[in-house]
């Protein structure tokens, strides 16, 4: 128990700060289309019964060690050609599943309009007109991974976009790649959005190949630059990605089927995208998406708020212990002399309410030696 | 939405005291926690990059290998040491700053010589394990820049002398800085507030069988021996709220065996050794194996666990009116009217009647019906602060009235 207290200064001794820590996140494809069990269904990917989205784990679902790493799901809007009509020979599946998917993702993520309805992605994020996101994957973090946010210019999405005959097995799909990435997210990210900020996802195509992204004017070109394919929404977790990188996007659409001889895994869809977005389930559908998933990685970021406080011990303060200790025939024991200053060893700094309650007490690593002659600022930091 | 206060018997604080157990195996070299085996993954061996011994903290990196892939993660820079590599496996790192923020794991030359702007990393798992060290007699507890875990619990132990002569560092019975000692560190994620008193139960076999038994049976600390060559005496002491075995029986258990408890390299001496109380647990000291000892160590911890219960009472008459848009017939539309200087809706809105009768339709005699689907708490300023939800929405009349009993956990 102390017997002298110092008060504080709230504005000279004591100062909040926040400190940010990062966290690298590679996930791999053999993770995402997979890896445990074969042939399928795979035991780290877990579908339910509502069928409405898949949930991704690192290691069999089962398992106790399994982390959640992000569940995956896709829909389309009302206002959407696939909501209208069906393609040629082709039954709609889960329309309504589909469209309720589209509605909630976007109500959270991107609100209501003056007229209260729900606003539909908007490709540059400006809400003003322009092109839509109407038919979109939507990738689903989980906060183990995403923490207090996916750090703004760090999102990376590598997607198998190769077609035609190579496409007979799984590592053929990614002959031809695409990869995503929120290029500008690190200064041109949007923050009109209820969910917090977001930023616009680019694609830019592989070296080779031709499976390339396209200009404003859809001209194949040879410096193929970036396309706006989606959103990412860096506090959510929540990456929108359009169904165009499988279609439009490209100089022709690719076939979503995927056979791998390996797994036994046989083909589930043999259609464009929009066809499996139409009469595919929305679990065949992420199956699709997650065997061409190549890679995904991404930092995240955890905010460390702190308060730091400084502990002034004055030449004169502390100089005196209270410790059993201290005395032995009422004289100080580590003075040899009478004229010999008071010495005293700082071990602890409590910190009390303002009834002298005592809320915590910092420890020092070794006792400091205090004497008249010396002042301290012992530096508590206090994380929350 | 009604808004309800909490009485102050609607509120009640409660503190659910836990012993969870906790065992460990010590043979060849590892420790097995609970009886966990080490499990072998599709890529990594072991899944969670370290053996079963061991609490992994938050257990990333579940069969993942560190591998080279040439790849990034976020944008690249012109200093290698500002990018962020991608090498398979989660990992944590913070920018070099003006707040000097680091990783304990990390050198202070190491941080100074790095630039600002840096990544500097650290790696998972984060794991935590028993450990033992063993303090021969001429072993140094203290040099000229060195002090020992033994030493450096000395104020410790001598805290705790009122109980038994025992916990004294240096007295008539023996003195800690001159005799062999065995000290196990059980870390505090393994026994949580303190290793309940009368739960320590040591076991000792050779080659299979079973030679000595030590427990605290007197709840004191004391560890006597209950089983084997030096059984009713005491083979050392346990510091409950700390998390220290120090053992210093040093009977043999079995003459008629030996095992390798120490380094053959000088300046160790022992081995080919009879087994013995200090050399409890001696196969995760260093790289000693000690192949014809086993161990078994069981306790209990000690947990607390918080618990806040509400009872948010729905009273009879309340709670019968909902702002749900399906709680009005969909036939009555709201005709929202507004002008320049008034806003008017319809109020001849009807109430949907859902009370079920025997026909389809017409449907029973209307009676307010509502549907209880979850219970929002609010704070003084009512800023939500958490929703409990049924597991099934819960029929509410006005002739009815429910207490729901909210338990949160505070962790």
């Amino acid at each position: 128990m102390a017997t002298s207290f110092k008060t504080f200064d709230p504005g000279k001794d004591s100062v909040v700060t926040r400190n940010l820590l990062h966290e690298a996140i590679p996930v791999t494809g053999t993770i995402i289309s997979g890896t445990y069990g074969s042939p399928s269904p795979s035991t780290n990917v877990k579908n339910y019964s509502h069928g409405m989205f898949q949930s991704v784990y690192d290691y069999p679902y089962l398992s106790s060690s399994a982390n959640h790493i992000f569940d995956i799901t896709m829909g389309f809007s009302a206002t959407s050609h696939l909501s209208a009509s069906a393609p040629a020979g082709q039954a709609p599946t889960q329309r309504a599943k589909k469209i309720n998917i589209y509605n909630e993702m976007a109500q959270v993520l991107a609100g209501f309009d003056e007229n209260s309805a729900v606003r539909r992605f908007d490709e540059d994020g400006d809400l003003t007109g322009g092109t839509k996101i109407d038919e979109a994957y939507f990738i689903n973090f989980t906060r183990l991974l995403a923490k207090d946010e996916i750090k703004k210019g760090s999102f990376s999405l590598t997607l198998g976009v190769s077609d035609g005959p190579a496409h007979s097995s799984y590592s053929a799909s990614f002959t031809q790649t695409l990869t995503i990435t929120d290029k500008s997210g690190s200064t041109g990210y949007k923050v009109n959005s209820p969910a917090g900020e977001y930023g616009i996802l680019f694609a830019t195509g592989s070296a080779t190949g031709r499976r390339n992204a396209v200009d404003a004017t859809g001209t194949q070109t040879v410096d193929r630059g970036y396309a706006k394919v989606g959103l990412i929404y860096y506090q959510a977790g929540i990456a929108v990605i359009s169904s165009s990188v499988f279609g439009s996007l490209l100089s022709s659409s690719v076939s979503m089927s995927y056979t791998d001889a390996t797994s036994g895994w046989t083909a589930h869809d043999s259609s464009s995208v929009n066809g499996t977005y139409f009469s595919s389930s929305i679990s065949g559908n992420c199956d699709d998406l997650r065997h061409r998933i190549q890679n995904i990685s991404f930092n995240n970021t955890t905010e460390l708020n702190s308060t730091v406080y400084f502990c002034r011990a004055d030449n004169t303060d502390f100089n005196y212990s209270s410790n059993p200790t201290y005395l032995s025939s009422s004289k100080m024991v580590v003075k040899n002399n009478s004229q010999d200053v008071p010495i005293s060893y700082v071990t602890s700094v409590g910190m009390y309410s303002a009834d002298n309650e005592l809320l915590a007490v910092a420890k020092l690593s070794e006792p400091l030696k205090k004497d008249p002659t010396t002042e301290f600022t012992v530096r508590v930091r206090l994380d929350y | 939405m009604a808004y309800y206060k909490f009485n102050r018997n609607d509120v009640y604080h409660n503190t659910l005291k836990t012993y969870p157990s906790t065992k460990f195996v010590i043979y060849n070299g590892s420790a097995f926690y609970n009886n966990a085996p080490n499990v072998a993954g599709e890529f990594a061996d072991p899944i969670r990059l370290t053996d079963a011994g061991h609490v992994s903290l938050y257990e990333l990196n579940v069969d993942r290998v560190s591998a080279s892939t040439n790849r990034w993660i976020g944008p690249r820079s012109v200093s290698e040491d500002q990018e962020v590599i991608d090498n398979g496996l989660i990992y944590s790192f913070v920018v070099k700053n003006g707040s000097r923020i680091d990783f304990r794991t990390s050198t202070e030359a190491s941080f100074n010589n790095s630039s600002y702007g840096d990544i500097i990393t650290s790696s998972y798992p984060y794991v935590s394990s028993i450990a033992k060290e063993f303090y021969e007699t001429s072993t140094a507890r203290s040099g000229s820049s060195y002090v020992s875990h033994l030493l450096a619990l000395k104020n410790t132990i001598n805290h705790y002398r009122y109980i038994s002569p025992e916990f004294q560092y240096s007295s008539s019975l023996r003195n800690l800085n001159s005799v062999e000692v065995g000290l196990v560190n059980i870390p505090t994620i393994f026994y949580g507030s303190q290793i309940k008193k009368g739960t320590i139960n040591l076991r000792y076999y050779f080659t299979g069988t079973l030679i000595g038994q030590a427990r605290d049976e007197n709840q004191n600390g004391v560890l006597y021996s209950t089983y084997g060559a030096d059984s009713g005496s005491v083979v050392g002491i346990a510091l409950y709220n700390e998390g220290f075995l120090i053992l210093t029986g040093t009977t043999a258990l079995s003459p008629a065996g030996t095992d390798a408890y120490t380094s053959s390299l000088t300046p160790y001496v022992g081995f080919g050794d009879s087994p013995r109380w200090t050399y409890f647990g001696q196969s995760i000291s260093g790289t000693i194996t000690a192949p014809s000892s086993s161990f078994i160590m069981e306790m209990s911890g000690t947990s607390y666990n918080n618990t806040l219960t509400l009872f948010a009472t729905a009273p009879k008459g309340q709670l019968n009116q909902s702002n749900n848009p399906t709680f009005t017939k969909y036939s009555t539309a709201n005709f929202a009217q507004t002008g320049s200087k008034a806003y008017f809706e319809n109020d001849q809105r009807l109430i949907k009647n859902v009370v079920s009768s025997a026909y389809a339709d017409p449907t029973g005699s209307f009676e307010k019906t509502t549907y209880i689907s979850k219970i929002g708490i609010f704070d003084d300023d009512r800023n939500l602060i958490g929703i409990a939800k049924v597991a099934m929405p819960v029929k509410k009349t006005a002739a009815r009235d429910f207490t729901f009993k909210i338990k949160l956990d505070i962790c």
